[in-house]
């Protein structure tokens, strides 16, 4: 089964698009969503979330419509938004309590061992917490109701990377249990790229692309060359470029490289650095 | 349900202390100079403009996003909030009770009326001008509101001829306390569809 999929899901704003989207994140896996800043990543978190009105297409989460599953199917889902907004009077240790109130499957032990894990004090209030700790309850929150989806918008924003590096580990423990999946977006590529299964670009409100992690190193790569060099090559197989004092790097699908190019593996950052690129020039 | 209510009992508790202090104390010299109309206006406003108060920290702390991620729909988030103002209510109105009984003072119908009155349609009024334009645009109203409220409490109070009426208003009268109970009612329906239009 998918964990989730869009289809031509879209949402107008005055001066912005996004969509239409399509998209599928299958059961067992985790897809990291790439962007820049505005690029309609929250937007897409808080439309599967149904938390903004959607202007075409469909979400399915779990087998069923988002709309007609909500609210109880959030049951199943566990979000941690960009931004993680518990009162600021309240401590970690009431925020457990209120939450045992709100999810059926809560799990107070779970929760409780998450702090611990996180070193979250559970007398000190939320206002007093840094960013990194607001973060870090969020994910104990949405850890801690026996989710099957995590939907999570920059959930290492803030950490520090020893942190991060054991975030990134429960997120990937996570999914060895083949019903759950995770959605990530971030905009530090190097736990995506050590994280996801897929990963899908978004520029500017559209998907440029959603590929398999592994297809990507295949498909795509990067040729470093002279100028001379680089008009040899069909303006149409460019997918994007970078001019720099010593020549061209430029992004190919291996499969449009002139014979004899020397085709350079691309890492995830580069191939959306240089996608998005060429995406504005078109 | 159970979550929203218990997190607004701890906003209550903390953010809210003061205010409900003072309405409490208010409301017991009510009984002791029922000829004070702002006494008796004060306490039932204060604690009718609960749920607002905590409307408007769950919008300034963005709870009011928050909360979507989690099984709540916003029409259980409006209700709560109704129920909450509803509990708020009726605490004040048995404390009042019992404190006629205990001190054995006159006038309690008119007491539990005036404070059940005020205290819902209050809420009534305020609450979808809030669940509509959110906290911000709805303090402009708010402040009008309770200005327009004491100020007339106050002006009252310091008018022998309309003091008499203040103490005298709404004895037992069961037509009004049900038409608050019913203005309530309809104000919850509203405040959910219009919750539910709105942008967060």
């Amino acid at each position: 089964m998918n964990a989730l999929e869009l289809k031509d899901l879209r949402k107008d704003y005055r001066d912005f698009t996004l969509g239409p989207l399509d998209l599928t994140l299958p059961s067992g896996a985790i897809l990291g969503l790439i962007g820049e800043n505005g690029a309609g990543k929250t937007t897409t978190i808080k439309l599967i979330l149904d938390m903004i009105s959607r202007d075409g297409g469909a979400v399915r989460l779990l087998g069923r419509d988002n709309r007609e599953s909500f609210p109880l199917g959030k049951e199943d889902v566990g979000v941690v938004l960009d931004e993680v907004s518990f009162s600021e009077c309240l401590t970690a240790a009431e925020v457990g309590k209120i939450m045992r109130g709100v999810f059926r499957n809560w799990d107070a032990a779970a929760y409780e061992s998450y702090l611990k894990r996180f070193a979250l004090p559970e007398k000190k209030r939320f206002k007093e917490f840094s960013l990194g700790m607001k973060k870090k309850l969020g994910i104990a929150v949405a850890l801690s109701h026996r989710a099957k989806l995590l939907l999570l918008d920059e959930p290492t924003g803030g950490l520090d990377p020893v942190v991060r590096d054991e975030v990134v580990d429960l997120f990937s423990e996570f999914t060895r249990d083949e019903s759950h999946a995770v959605l990530i977006s971030s905009h530090i590529v190097s736990d995506l790229e050590k994280l996801c299964d897929y990963i899908a670009f978004l520029h500017k409100g559209r998907l440029m692309l959603c590929e398999e992690k592994d297809r990507l190193y295949e498909a795509y790569g990067v040729v470093r060359c002279a100028r001379e060099d680089f008009a040899t090559i069909d303006p149409a197989a460019v997918l994007g470029k970078r001019e720099t004092p010593y020549g061209v790097e430029a992004l190919l699908r291996r499969e449009d490289a002139p014979r004899g190019m020397d085709v350079g593996r691309v890492d995830i950052e580069e191939l959306f650095v240089l996608m998005a690129k060429g995406g504005d020039r078109q | 349900m159970k979550g929203l209510l218990l997190k607004d009992w701890y906003l209550t508790t903390k953010y809210l202390r003061a205010l409900i202090l003072i309405s409490l104390l208010f409301a017991a010299m009510s009984v002791f100079s029922p000829e004070n109309g702002f006494f008796r206006i004060y306490p039932a406003v204060m604690f009718a403009m609960i749920p607002v108060s905590l409307y408007s920290y769950d919008d300034r702390e963005k709870w009011t996003v928050y909360v979507q991620a989690f099984p709540v729909s916003r029409a259980q988030y409006v209700t709560e909030k109704y129920l909450f103002g509803a509990i708020c209510i009726a605490a004040l109105v048995t404390l009042l009770t019992v404190l006629y009984l205990v001190t054995g003072a006159d006038g309690i119908d008119g007491a539990v009326t005036l404070s059940l009155l005020l205290g819902l349609a209050s809420a009534s009024l305020m609450l979808p001008i809030l669940f509509r334009f959110g906290a911000e645009k709805g303090r402009i109203a708010y402040l009008i509101f309770i200005g327009v409220i004491c100020g007339s409490g106050a002006a009252l109070s310091f008018s022998a001829s309309s003091a008499g009426d203040i103490t005298t208003v709404p004895s037992p009268n069961l037509g009004l306390c049900a038409g608050a109970i019913v203005l309530y009612a309809l104000s919850w329906r509203l405040s959910v569809a219009l919750y539910q239009k709105r942008e967060l």
